[in-house]
């Protein structure tokens, strides 16, 4: 009797105290969190299970794909390079640090982590997917005949660029404005496209229009090259087009320069 | 635990545009690739897709750090026989690949619409 008493005033509290959940709870929450796009409450649940758990290499690839879903590149590489130094193979880890190359402008890093990752696991379609696009395209043809003469870039256009397919650049004007940047960002943006475009059988890309807050860049592509200028946002659309399609027929009379407008 | 908001079933705003006449299909994904919702046949397989609009979503956003160039907020592609719309949203980008028989106008307005949608249900505060 004296000891169910005694028992009696011990239980209440035991009952009461909350445990604290494991870390792999925590991780599995924040999948949760994640998974319905609340990113910044999903990176405190795992940075809390991390503080649990610091050798989790779960929780520091969860963490890292959080830090690239925030934009916040510079902890994002830190947790994957702390994953492969611990696990060379890991393959989220390559495939987090491969698409943060390929936004570097490294494509033969990207490609040398994402060849890393298929090496151990053949079946893995995101990091094959994204090697199509890193793998130089075999230049079929040569991409102008007859050289293209210069190009004067239209009135009101901030910039024009005539790319090669194989991202080379080809003509740039203005001559300032790290034309070469720019021309490797049109090449990838092509070579995704392309490959979307592919995986969804709606044929070859032909035209584009980025639009910007402030600029719109109008695109026109064939396989052997890619024209963006880019105008002020308050131009007209058709305006700009009337430009675009010009400049295209002139580099080469592209047979689909009357194609309609993305 | 957490339950989602009326507001943030993002899966019923993907639907509605893949429910467009001429749409293939949709997906909302985040920028490390996360699907956080998709209505894609099943010959397109999702995880390719998802690694590859993701990338491309970051590449177009990236443009904002080249010279004379700002932030994104919808970028049209066209192809032979269709189009790709990719627009920006706080989550993730949207990506909608459509056929020839869509209307142009009336699927930009669809994203646009779409895009406020999941804008405005992610600042409402998440149940608890």
């Amino acid at each position: 009797m004296v000891e169910d008493m005694k028992l009696r005033r011990l239980l209440p509290p035991v009952r009461g105290r909350k445990r604290k959940p494991s870390a792999v709870a925590m991780f599995r929450d924040a999948s949760r969190h994640r998974d319905a796009g609340r990113l910044d409450d999903a990176l405190n649940l795992v940075l809390a299970g991390l503080s649990e758990e610091p050798t989790s290499l779960m929780g520091h690839v969860l963490a890292g794909n959080l830090y690239v879903a925030i934009r916040e590149i510079g902890p994002a590489r830190t947790e994957f390079e702390h994953v492969l130094a611990v696990d060379p193979h890991q393959p989220r880890a390559l495939l987090g640090l491969a698409r943060i190359a390929l936004e570097e402008n490294d494509a033969l890093a990207c490609r040398i982590l994402l060849e890393r990752a298929l090496d151990r696991y053949p079946d893995f379609p995101e990091a094959e997917a994204l090697l199509e696009v890193v793998q130089s395209p075999a230049p079929a043809t040569v991409p102008f005949p007859i050289p293209p003469p210069p190009l004067v870039l239209p009135r009101r256009a901030r910039q024009l660029l005539l790319v090669a397919c194989d991202g080379t650049l080809q003509r740039s004007a203005p001559s300032d404005g790290d034309p070469d940047r720019t021309a490797q960002h049109v090449h990838r943006v092509n070579r995704l496209v392309t490959a979307i475009l592919e995986r969804a059988e709606l044929g070859r890309l032909r035209g584009a229009m980025i639009g910007g807050v402030e600029e719109n860049t109008l695109m026109r592509c064939d396989e052997h090259a890619s024209l963006a200028v880019t105008f002020p946002a308050d131009l007209p659309h058709e305006a700009g087009w009337n430009e675009v399609d010009r400049l295209w027929r002139l580099v080469g009379a592209r047979e689909d320069a009357e194609a309609p407008h993305p | 635990m957490s339950a989602p908001t009326e507001g943030r079933d993002v899966r019923a705003v993907l639907e509605g545009l893949a429910a467009v006449d001429g749409v293939r299909g949709a997906l909302l994904v985040a920028p490390d690739g996360l699907v956080i919702a998709s209505h894609l046949p099943s010959d397109i397989g999702v995880e390719a897709l998802s690694a590859l609009a993701a990338t491309l979503g970051r590449e177009l956003e990236l443009r904002s750090s080249l010279p004379g160039h700002g932030p994104f907020v919808t970028a049209r592609f066209a192809a032979e026989t269709g189009t790709m719309i990719v627009a920006t949203t706080a989550i993730g980008f949207v990506v909608v690949l459509a056929d020839d028989r869509v209307e142009a106008a009336r699927l930009d307005e669809d994203v646009q619409a779409a895009v406020g949608r999941i804008e405005r249900s992610w600042r409402e505060p998440a149940l608890r």
